[in-house]
C-alpha cells in the first residue's frame, strides 16, 4: 500500500483526531490498515478465526492506547499492537505449533483474493507451494517468524521491524537470518513433496 | 582502498543484509568479492534468495469482514473499570447503613476494642471531662471498663465508611467525567 504525501497528511490529521477520541476517524484508520493487520495476524497463527479475533482485538487495543502513540511510524506501532495481540492469542492457545493446526483444517487457509490467469494445474502446484511456505512459517520460532513476515510479507523496513517488535536492529537482523535460513532448510527438507520446477535447487548439496 | 578479505562465516552471518541491500558499500564490496571464489557461499545466497522470493510471493488472504470498530466494543471495558466501583460502593453504602442502624437503635454495643495495655491514668480533670460527656459521642481512649472491651468503636468505624464511601462516589464521577471526554464528537 503506497501513501502519497497528500494521503500521509490525511493520516496525521486522522491520528490527531483520533486520539482525541473521534472513532469515526479511527475508523477510517482501520479501514486503511486492517488488510496488512488481518495478515500479520493470519500469518502468525495460521488459522483464519483465530487471527480475526486477533486482528479485532489488536484494533481496540490501538483505540484505547492511542495517547501513547508520540508520531513516527503508525504503521509499526499498530504492528507493534497486533503482535502482541497475536503472542496473547499463542499463549492462550498454549503454543501449539501453527502448523499442526492448519494441516488439520485444509480450508482454514484462505484461498488468495485474486489469481492471474493460469492453467488449472499451475494453480494447483502453485497452491501446494504456497501451502508448504505457510506450514514452515508456522512451525518458525516465534520472534524469527514475526520478523520474516514484517519484512518479507509486510516490506516493512529494518528501522520499522524494530519499532515494531521494540527491539535493537541488530536483533532484527539476526531474527531475520535465522528465519529465513530456517524456511530454506524447511523447503529443502520438503523438497521430495514439491514438484519438479519448484523445488530449490540443491546443486553441491549432500 | 584496500580491500578486507573475509572468510565464509561471516559473509553468512551477512547475507540476509546484502539481500536486503542494508549495507554499507565497503561491506559490499567484501562480500562480493568473497562470492567471486566461493561457489558455496553463491549456493548459499542462491537458496536463501529463493525462500524470500518465495515469502514475498504469497498470495495476501482476501479480508474476511470489516474490523471497524464500534462504541459498544471500545465502551465495554474491563470488568474493574466500570460497575466495580459501584459494587464497592454499594456494599460500603450497606455496611455504613448497617453500623448508623446498630448504633442508633442500640443493638450493636458501643465500646472500645479491648487495650492490650491498661490505658494511662487520666488526670483529675480527664477524669471529670470523662464523666461528663455523653454517652453517643464516645472517647478515643479508654473509658470506663463496665461493658466496654468488645464492643465496638462505631464512631470510627462510620467515619472510616462514610469517608470510603465518598472517596468511591468520587472515584466514580471523576471515571465517569472522563468517560465523557473522549465520546465520540
Amino acid at each position: 500500500m503506497s501513501h502519497g504525501p497528500k494521503r500521509m497528511n490525511n493520516e496525521a490529521e486522522l491520528i490527531r483526531r483520533s486520539q482525541e477520541g473521534d472513532l469515526e476517524s479511527f475508523n477510517l484508520l482501520v479501514e486503511a490498515y486492517q488488510a496488512p493487520v488481518y495478515n500479520l495476524a493470519l500469518r502468525m497463527l495460521g488459522r483464519a478465526d483465530v487471527a480475526e479475533d486477533a486482528a479485532q482485538e489488536a484494533f481496540i487495543r490501538a483505540f484505547r492506547a492511542l495517547k501513547k502513540f508520540h508520531g513516527g511510524s503508525f504503521r509499526a506501532w499498530l504492528f507493534s499492537i497486533a503482535a502482541n495481540a497475536c503472542k496473547d492469542e499463542l499463549r492462550r492457545r498454549g503454543r501449539r505449533p501453527v502448523s499442526l493446526e492448519t494441516l488439520e483444517e485444509e480450508d482454514a487457509l484462505p484461498e488468495p483474493a485474486s489469481s492471474p490467469a493460469e492453467s488449472p494445474e499451475e494453480v494447483a502446484l502453485s497452491r501446494e507451494l504456497h501451502r508448504a511456505v505457510a506450514r514452515g512459517l508456522g512451525q518458525m520460532p516465534e520472534e524469527q517468524r514475526l520478523a520474516v513476515i514484517l519484512r518479507d510479507i509486510q516490506g516493512l523496513s529494518y528501522e520499522e521491524i524494530a519499532q515494531a517488535t521494540g527491539t535493537a536492529l541488530g536483533t532484527v537482523k539476526s531474527r531475520l537470518l535465522r528465519g529465513r535460513l530456517y524456511l530454506r532448510d524447511y523447503l529443502l527438507r520438503q523438497r521430495e513433496l514439491l514438484p519438479e520446477q519448484y523445488r530449490l535447487k540443491d546443486r553441491g548439496r549432500s | 582502498m584496500e580491500r578486507r578479505k573475509i572468510g565464509c562465516p561471516q559473509v553468512r552471518k551477512w547475507l540476509s543484509e546484502y539481500l536486503d541491500g542494508a549495507m554499507r558499500a565497503e561491506q559490499v564490496q567484501a562480500v562480493e568479492a568473497h562470492l567471486e571464489g566461493c561457489p558455496q557461499c553463491r549456493e548459499e545466497l542462491a537458496s536463501l534468495s529463493e525462500a524470500v522470493f518465495l515469502l514475498r510471493s504469497l498470495p495476501g488472504a482476501a479480508l474476511p469482514r470489516s474490523f471497524t470498530l464500534s462504541s459498544e466494543m471500545v465502551l465495554a471495558t474491563p470488568a474493574t473499570s466500570r460497575w466495580a466501583w459501584g459494587l464497592a460502593a454499594a456494599m460500603a453504602s450497606l455496611a455504613l447503613a448497617f453500623f448508623l442502624a446498630g448504633d442508633l437503635a442500640g443493638f450493636l454495643p458501643q465500646g472500645t476494642v479491648a487495650l492490650p495495655t491498661p490505658s494511662p491514668a487520666p488526670t483529675e480533670a480527664g477524669l471529670r471531662t470523662l464523666e461528663a460527656a455523653p454517652k453517643v459521642g464516645e472517647s478515643l481512649e479508654g473509658t470506663t471498663a463496665a461493658g466496654a472491651v468488645g464492643g465496638w468503636p462505631l464512631t470510627q468505624i462510620e467515619l472510616a465508611l462514610g469517608s470510603l464511601l465518598l472517596l468511591l462516589l468520587a472515584g466514580m464521577a471523576f471515571s465517569l467525567w472522563r468517560r465523557r471526554l473522549r465520546k465520540p464528537a
